[in-house]
């Protein structure tokens, strides 16, 4: 049948693809308030990083939200107040996260942004936010490769992946324990063996004996006959990198194998409230290191002073931040203090402000050298005492250090 | 003895007898005046759009280079390979390892991968397309993940690192959005090529019936490696661009098997087996994507799932087959075939 | 000398593991030639159920909730075949992989929705005590996989062999046709096929839910060890996931050791793909169509 329906019909599919196409080129402009700052955010939503995302984005928030209402940011004599972010799930993957750095910039006009979650997001992110002169705070993002590659405007207040281990080699040198050998697992993402590196260097600058390291795939579903190999080496302590899934899969099967150790030690895991659950008694003493314990208490600009901080966060949300959360805040405030510090809202000139000058956060004084990095932090390390993060470093807490470890019996 | 028709090689192209609505005309049209609007709208994207508009436009045409480079072994020869990010892998690191350790210029980086790529494809083919249906497949699969895994260990590339570039020159939008153009012209010229010849006609006889064809003559193990070195040469180039392109290449990003099933998707979405079908089908489905992605910050996976699951019930050829007229929607035909199962 | 049984005894544990969630895959794959995408997402689900019952009010003990884990993914898997994949079961088979995947993504985003991506774990008052048997540990958790797996594989070999229904079903399997003519109730059978081969999954899941943290992305890596599992061990025989799974669990034990965690993957692969150049039916199917 010699109809024009059907020609039609595929008129209007083509259209449709058309329209469709189009959409990367029609961005909606939000004229909006003036007086406004905008932010953008890459976090992981989906992938395997997504529950870490979610601490990431409840800091930004509150910390926006906050500021907002005590004050704002005062730039060339008004109050400024921050929008809300402009957030985009970077999938995990790098060539998604480079694509959102462009979209942030050129379609949403944002030029300061918050970083992505892991190391290999941001060193995608920070080729493209070099490129248009953006400034991104990579405060979840820690490889050093990202500060030597030639990138700009990429501030990092956080410590390198190689001194995450850091704090914990030294709570457990300084709380006497006299251990003299450690084992170390790392999962095989660049984050977990640039800590790995990192602390078995440490470790054996310190003089305690590193008898193994083993390397295993980051999304594993057994490490049984690892941990065997392990249990031959009767080690005194077992550094681990990883993330929380690993981490409670280790746990666990150490316990199944009963493999004891005197300390344990986990990046990422220990301070979550996901690794506690999953675990219950079996994580106490646990130690791990933490870029921000909630228990310190610096003064701080916006909230007065750390304690303030976390009652307010607390309060909101219900739950006591963790060092993803408080990364997240100080990231946020960090902006806030170089947005006002350069009195513009121009990105070459807040990237500018970030160089040699030292802020206040709820993490204490952060230093910048002129490479838009830290270089006056040191981390601190945390142990599960009765299901709950504990500092046990810097030395102030060192005596609330447990050691050794409790048998897995005897729990 | 009938196995159902899935694990058997697929029925080819000839037209179904469901009703068709078009006519010669809308087909023809589309024949003849899509290819050469395509080839217009495509050149002229750059000069009309920048920023992040360009980007995406780059990922399309990069997405629908890879369905093409799958379409080659997968849709023509019917062998449905899981696998071929391993050769989009080996193009990223090769060129990767070439431009920034040993500091070769671009163009021959890029070519020593698809050249390596096609090497590694032309030596391990003629082993693993001995296997057929889900077994090549997750053969297929397993090199893919294999070679990932094999990556982390390899030092000279970065192992879990991956390796960074430093590009000297100009790294503007528009030259990697013909830098990736050309990837996809060279695609396509090679498929036209290929379906024009009697090369074409030999892998479409493997994919209706491999043993008939084998016994008429022809040379099924040539043609398979052949379409297969081809498919990894594509996707090789495609990877090299990648890796100038991102900047960064390390094992999770270019070894993802996720890329693999999204290359299958793109290509029986749009029509496997035919030159514009993968185009189309990664136009679609990835514009669809990204219009997702900006706008549903968490449940974007689920409509592609959604749209996937839609497409697979009424367009099971593809949309391109259904665009010029080889197809119905298959809605009617679909109530048939379950009637006939009540039988 | 005893490391090694060690790591023999924790080969054949990990090995039950691969054979429960390769069972359902199998029956899948054998009966109804789908290759289902989603099959690790069923387990995930099944996991999930568990874990909101162990976490509800009742504390319902997991063992206690593999009943329920069953039905609920029977009826699902029931569902999804009788109004979605029974349309595209005389097409090509890339169109059973499509939907699979499409039903996949929208499982897992479903999933990230319902319960976020944070890890979960099931951990009652047993699931880190182990057996000790010299100076070998034994975990409970893991065993009692291991005898589930055992215990399953017999009663569907049984199942299959020896009652009507499940006659039917391997009839279906063999010729699609003659068993059309033979009065076998084709859309009905594949429902069922699939039905059961999903609430195998949720079983698995159940099981899965006490040994392992899981999160909603876990499905992934589930299908893909089913699949090496099942090519393994053979398609067609109630056997095969069993004998795969074992295979694939020892060889997994071994190579940690031998070659580092990190090849383990590559020397699975490495092997499955030999062993399919070598003798394509696995160790113990029927001949490769």
């Amino acid at each position: 049948m010699r109809t024009p329906l059907g020609n039609i019909a595929l008129a209007a599919i083509l259209v449709v693809l058309v329209t469709v196409g189009l959409q990367g080129l029609a961005s909606p402009q939000s004229t909006g308030n003036s007086r406004v700052i905008k932010l953008g955010a890459a976090i992981s939503n989906t992938g395997n990083l997504a529950a870490e995302g979610k601490l990431t984005t409840d800091g930004y928030d509150f910390a926006v939200e906050w500021i907002n209402a005590h004050g704002g940011v005062k730039v060339v004599g008004q109050t400024y107040t921050f929008a809300p972010i402009k957030y985009y799930d970077d999938e995990s993957k790098p060539a998604q996260s480079a694509a959102l750095m462009e979209k942030l910039v050129t379609e949403d006009h944002i030029g300061l942004i918050l970083g992505p979650y892991s190391s290999d997001n941001t060193i995608a992110a920070a080729a493209v936010s070099t490129k248009y002169g953006a400034v991104l705070m990579a405060d979840e993002g820690v490889a050093k490769s990202i500060w030597t590659s030639g990138n700009k405007n990429v501030v990092g207040p956080v410590v390198y992946d190689y001194q995450y281990m850091y704090p914990v080699v030294d709570a457990l040198i300084a709380g006497k324990t006299g251990i003299k050998s450690a084992v170390m697992m790392h999962a095989d993402d660049s984050f977990s063996v640039g800590v790995a590196e990192g602390a078995v260097a440490y470790l054996k600058e310190k003089g305690i004996n590193v008898l193994g390291d083993f390397q295993y795939p980051a999304a594993t579903t057994d490490v049984s006959s690892v941990l065997a190999q392990i249990k031959e080496l009767h080690a005194d302590a077992l550094l681990s990198s990883g993330h929380v899934q690993d981490a409670i899969l280790i746990t666990r099967q150490a316990k199944q194998n009963a493999i004891g150790f005197k300390a344990m030690a986990f990046t990422v895991a220990p301070p979550t409230p996901d690794y506690v659950k999953a675990l219950g008694k079996d994580a106490e003493d646990v130690i791990g290191p933490a870029p921000w314990v909630p228990q310190e208490n610096f003064s701080d600009p916006y909230w007065g002073s750390t304690q303030k901080f976390v009652s307010a966060f607390k309060a909101k949300y219900g739950f006591v931040p963790d060092y993803h959360v408080g990364n997240a805040v100080i990231g946020v405030e960090l902006f806030a203090q170089a947005i006002a510090k350069a009195d513009s809202l121009d990105p070459t000139k807040v990237g500018a402000a970030f160089l040699n000058v030292t802020y206040q956060s709820i993490g204490g004084p952060v230093h910048f050298n002129n490479n838009w990095h830290e270089d006056n932090q040191h981390g601190a390390a945390i142990q599960l005492q009765g299901g709950v993060p504990v500092p046990v470093w810097p030395a102030q807490y060192i005596k609330r250090l447990r050691y050794p470890m409790p048998s897995w019996a005897r729990r | 003895m009938s196995l159902p028709a899935s694990s058997q090689p697929s029925r080819g192209l000839a037209p179904s007898a469901s009703t068709s609505r078009f006519r010669v005309t809308g087909a023809a049209a589309l024949r003849s005046g899509g290819p050469i609007l395509f080839a217009i709208v495509a050149i002229a994207i750059p000069m009309l759009v920048s920023g992040y508009a360009l980007r995406e436009a780059t990922a399309i045409l990069m997405f629908m280079t890879l369905a093409l480079s799958w379409n080659l072994v997968g849709g023509l020869c019917g062998y449905p390979s899981f696998g071929n990010v391993a050769f989009f892998g080996i193009g990223a690191y090769v060129t990767a390892g070439l431009v920034a350790n040993l500091h070769w210029p671009f163009f021959p980086a890029a070519g020593v991968a698809a050249l390596s790529a096609l090497g590694f494809a032309a030596v391990i083919g003629p082993v693993v397309l001995r296997l057929h249906g889900h077994y090549f497949a997750i053969a297929t699969l397993g090199t893919a993940q294999a070679l990932g895994q094999i990556v982390i260990m390899v030092p000279w590339v970065g192992g879990p690192n991956g390796i960074i570039l430093r590009v000297p020159y100009a790294t503007s939008g528009q030259y990697f959005y013909y830098l990736m153009a050309g990837a996809l012209g060279g695609a396509l010229l090679i498929t036209y090529a290929i379906l024009r010849g009697s090369w074409g006609y030999a892998c479409r006889m493997i994919r209706q019936d491999e043993i008939a064809a084998a016994a008429s003559g022809v040379n099924t193990t040539f043609y398979k490696t052949a379409c297969w070195s081809l498919s990894a040469f594509v996707a090789a180039l495609v990877g090299g661009v990648y890796a100038l392109w991102i900047t960064f290449v390390n094992p999770p990003s270019v070894f993802d098997p996720l890329i693999s099933l999204t290359m299958v998707v793109l290509a029986l979405v749009g029509g496997a087996g035919t030159l514009w079908g993968p185009v189309l089908g990664a136009f679609l489905v990835e514009n669809i994507d990204q219009y997702l992605w900006a706008r549903l910050l968490t449940a974007h996976t689920l409509f592609l799932g959604l749209v996937i699951v839609v497409i697979v019930l009424f367009l099971p050829r593809g949309i391109w087959p259904y665009l010029t007229g080889q197809q119905g929607l298959a809605w009617r035909s679909l109530f048939e075939g379950t009637k006939r199962l009540r039988v | 000398m005893e490391f090694w049984l060690q790591i023999v005894v924790n080969g054949l544990l990990l090995g039950g593991v691969y054979a429960l969630s390769a069972l359902a895959f199998s029956l899948e794959w054998g009966i109804l030639n789908i290759v289902n995408l989603a099959h690790g997402s069923f387990i995930m689900l099944g996991a999930y159920v568990t874990w909101m019952l162990f976490t509800s009010p009742l504390h319902l003990d997991p063992f206690a909730s593999v009943p329920i884990d069953f039905a609920a993914l029977a009826g699902l898997g029931f569902v999804m075949q009788r109004f979605l994949l029974n349309r595209v079961m005389r097409g090509e088979f890339f169109l059973t992989l499509l939907l699979t995947f499409g039903i996949d993504q929208v499982l897992v985003n479903v999933g990230i929705l319902l319960w976020t991506a944070d890890p979960r774990a099931v951990a009652p008052s047993y699931s880190s005590v182990s057996l000790a048997v010299g100076a070998l540990t034994i975990p409970y958790t893991r065993l009692a996989v291991l005898i589930v797996a055992l215990a399953i594989t017999v009663v569907l070999a049984r199942f299959m062999h020896h009652s009507r229904l499940g006659r039917a079903i391997n009839a279906t399997g063999m010729d699609l046709d003659a068993a059309n003519l033979m009065g076998v109730r084709l859309p009905f059978v594949f429902a069922l096929t699939m039905g059961l081969g999903c609430g195998l999954a949720g079983i698995a899941g159940a099981l899965y839910s006490l040994n392992f943290p899981f999160s909603p992305q876990i499905g992934g890596d589930l299908t893909l060890r089913a699949f090496v599992v099942t090519c393994l061990g053979g398609l067609g025989n109630m056997y095969g996931p069993l004998l795969g799974g074992l295979a694939l669990g020892m060889v997994e034990s071994v190579a940690t050791v031998v070659a580092g965690s990190g090849a383990v993957d590559a020397t699975a692969f490495v092997i499955l793909v030999l062993i399919l150049a070598l003798r394509p039916r696995g160790l113990s199917g029927r001949a490769a169509a």
